[in-house]
């Protein structure tokens, strides 16, 4: 380090000790945060009451075939959900049901004098029908391992081999062609791996990948959305320009050749969407303004041409939307939740609570991507949701952690659209509650 | 914080003080930082309750007096540069471009406007640079400190603290050029 370098350092630690003189010391922030904190407890542990959907009677099954229906043994309706030994609960948090009968019963009351009784700012029930499983870790019998893409450590498991170390700080990854492509959020850029090579960075935001596999895209700060419809050496990428002051956030392909993204700019973190198309034979994209009325997009679907977002989003919450990909009428709206993906063949949406707190979700529902129909609800109980994917039309993987002591464990799970559920990993532990241990690759 | 307590409400009572000796105790610093990382008064309150509900979710799993700066720190770390957190707010400042108005906070004093050049341009920075001036050179965190904070490695936090003092004394060359 130059003497030059140290003194700025230096100079900078003096204007930030000074600068945080500034900042004023309030009173009653104990009970704020305790306030708080139960309005975040009671998003996380949503009272079963609340719910008019009936608990399926769902054995623990033996295996699930991918692909195909579930084979789980009939079971009477009383079959409690959970699994047989439940976790042992948490002393200092309400406890939750450990066998609950086919109805779903109605949260205990608290009696924590510390604890303000709850406010009506939940949202109201969901409306159709539908059912819940607790998730658990305890009891579970164990699957196949995934067959998408997912990430175990910092070790990068595609579906066809070629497992890859990533770096730290990388996220989505995707194998195309001989390379790995990834969004490293340190580097704000889209990474390129190549075996034997130093990663490849290129400040933008990506990459995401088409339903077939074909096409990658990214967009590069340099003031392009990049498109390869093919990984062979020499392809020539389609490009289309973004104007300076523009940024886009790729969400997903319509099409081989049909990219929607997210936009913002200097101004306005939500500045619309756009579509970006290469007519065939055309290495210049067109962009257009798509006729949605959504602040933020989420996900598209190409197979059924539907795409979701935001409608709205505030400090307490959000709604969100389905639009076909070439109308301006949503097919219907919910603030009840907010949604991650579709499935592949576009019939379901993931998705989870509305507000989203930034360390898990309490919960993670799949509705019928046409009319917004809860079709099955996953509660983590006393754990977390730190993401989910479609494996296949009919079963997702739920990232799914539990604390247990000072540890923390976690595992992928897969569960069938009818609440079924098997173990897909191992359970992995680890003693830091911001360490993910699972993650899933890019998803088209 | 031993949960061994002979009844629940027993638990929680001492849960509760305990809880709340620690924010008396550690308010006003854990504010400060956080003013340094959003740069207003309203959205540190704002991210020091979040994370100290999160805290008090979590307080059975902490179990090291020691670690709960720690926890904290990283909670209002997370929030602050998680993409979520960063759509609550619709007056995010960080840009990797200068603000179009940052004589506005020049005083008469040369001095005095210098330092607002710096603590405009720290505003700048891209947050999780941000989080890394403010724990290394605020919170004076060692670099291993830093990086279990950001959760990266330390490599990350040298790169990450570089390029944020490299981007700074580049713009404040820009700045006092453009004063000539």
């Amino acid at each position: 380090m130059t003497g030059n370098e140290r003194d700025l350092e230096q100079e900078v630690a003096r204007e930030l000790h000074r600068r945080a003189e500034a900042a004023t010391s309030v009173s009653g922030l104990a009970g704020a945060a305790k306030q708080r904190a139960h309005t975040i407890r009671r998003r996380r542990y949503l009272a079963a009451g609340a719910l008019t959907a009936v608990a399926l009677a769902v054995a623990v099954p033996t295996a699930l075939s991918i692909g195909g229906t579930p084979r789980t043994a009939p079971l009477p309706a009383t079959t409690p959900t959970t699994s047989p030994t439940a976790p042992t609960p948490d002393a200092t948090t309400p406890a939750a049901p450990t066998t609950p009968p086919a109805t779903v019963p109605a949260p205990p009351p608290s009696s924590d004098p510390s604890v303000p009784p709850p406010t009506s700012d939940e949202p109201p029930p969901p409306s159709g029908v539908g059912g819940t499983t607790s998730l658990s870790l305890d009891g579970l019998s164990t699957g196949p391992l995934p067959s998408i893409a997912y990430v175990d450590g910092t070790r990068f498991r595609p579906p066809g081999g070629n497992e890859t170390d990533l770096p730290q700080g990388y996220a989505n990854p995707v194998a195309y062609g001989s390379a790995v492509y990834a969004m490293s959020w340190i580097d704000d850029a889209v990474a390129i791996l190549r075996p034997g090579d130093d990663p490849v960075t290129i400040p933008g935001m990506g990459p995401i990948v088409s339903s077939d596999g074909g096409s990658i895209g990214w967009y590069e700060a340099a003031g392009t959305l990049t498109v390869f419809t093919s990984p062979g050496e020499g392809t020539v990428p389609l490009e289309s320009d973004v104007p300076a002051g523009q940024r886009l956030e790729p969400i997903g392909f319509l099409g081989p050749r049909d990219v929607i993204s997210n936009v913002s700019t200097d101004e306005e973190l939500w500045a619309g969407a756009r579509r970006d198309t290469f007519a065939d034979g055309e290495v210049q994209g067109t962009s257009t303004t798509p006729p949605w009325d959504l602040i933020s997009m989420v996900a598209v679907s190409q197979s059924a041409q539907l795409v979701a977002g935001f409608s709205s989003i505030t400090d307490s919450g959000s709604c969100s939307a389905v639009y076909p990909a070439d109308g301006d009428t949503p097919l219907w709206e919910t603030c009840d939740y907010s949604f991650d993906r579709f499935s592949p063949d576009g019939r379901y949406l993931i998705g989870g609570p509305a507000y989203r707190d930034g360390i898990g979700n309490a919960f993670t529902v799949v509705v019928d991507a046409q009319t917004g129909d809860l079709v099955h609800r996953f509660d983590a109980e006393l754990g977390w949701i730190t993401g989910a994917a479609f494996e296949d039309n009919d079963h997702l993987l739920i990232n799914f952690n539990v604390p247990g002591g000072t540890e923390i464990h976690s595992a992928l799970i897969r569960c069938g659209v009818d609440g079924s559920c098997e173990l897909a990993t191992e359970v992995a532990t680890t003693t830091d509650e911001a360490e993910t241990s699972y993650a899933f690759g890019a998803q088209p | 914080m031993d949960a061994s307590a002979a009844t629940p409400a027993a638990v929680r009572v001492d849960r509760d003080i305990e809880f709340e000796t620690y924010v008396v105790d550690r308010q006003n610093s854990l504010l400060r930082t956080a003013y340094l990382l959003t740069g207003s008064q309203q959205s540190a309150e704002d991210l020091v309750q979040t994370a100290l509900a999160k805290l008090y979710l979590a307080w059975h799993r902490v179990h090291d007096t020691a670690s709960l700066d720690a926890y904290v720190r990283r909670i209002m770390v997370n929030e602050h540069t998680s993409w979520w957190r960063r759509a609550w707010r619709r007056n995010e400042t960080s840009v990797d471009v200068l603000p179009e108005h940052r004589s506005q906070l020049r005083d008469a004093t040369h001095d005095i406007g210098e330092r607002d050049a710096m603590w405009t341009l720290v505003q700048t920075l891209p947050p999780r640079q941000r989080a890394a001036v403010v724990l290394r050179f605020y919170e004076d965190l060692s670099e291993q400190q830093t990086a279990d904070t950001l959760q990266c490695s330390v490599g990350t936090v040298k790169s990450q603290t570089s390029r944020a003092i490299a981007t700074l004394r580049t713009r404040l060359q820009d700045e006092r050029g453009a004063d000539r």
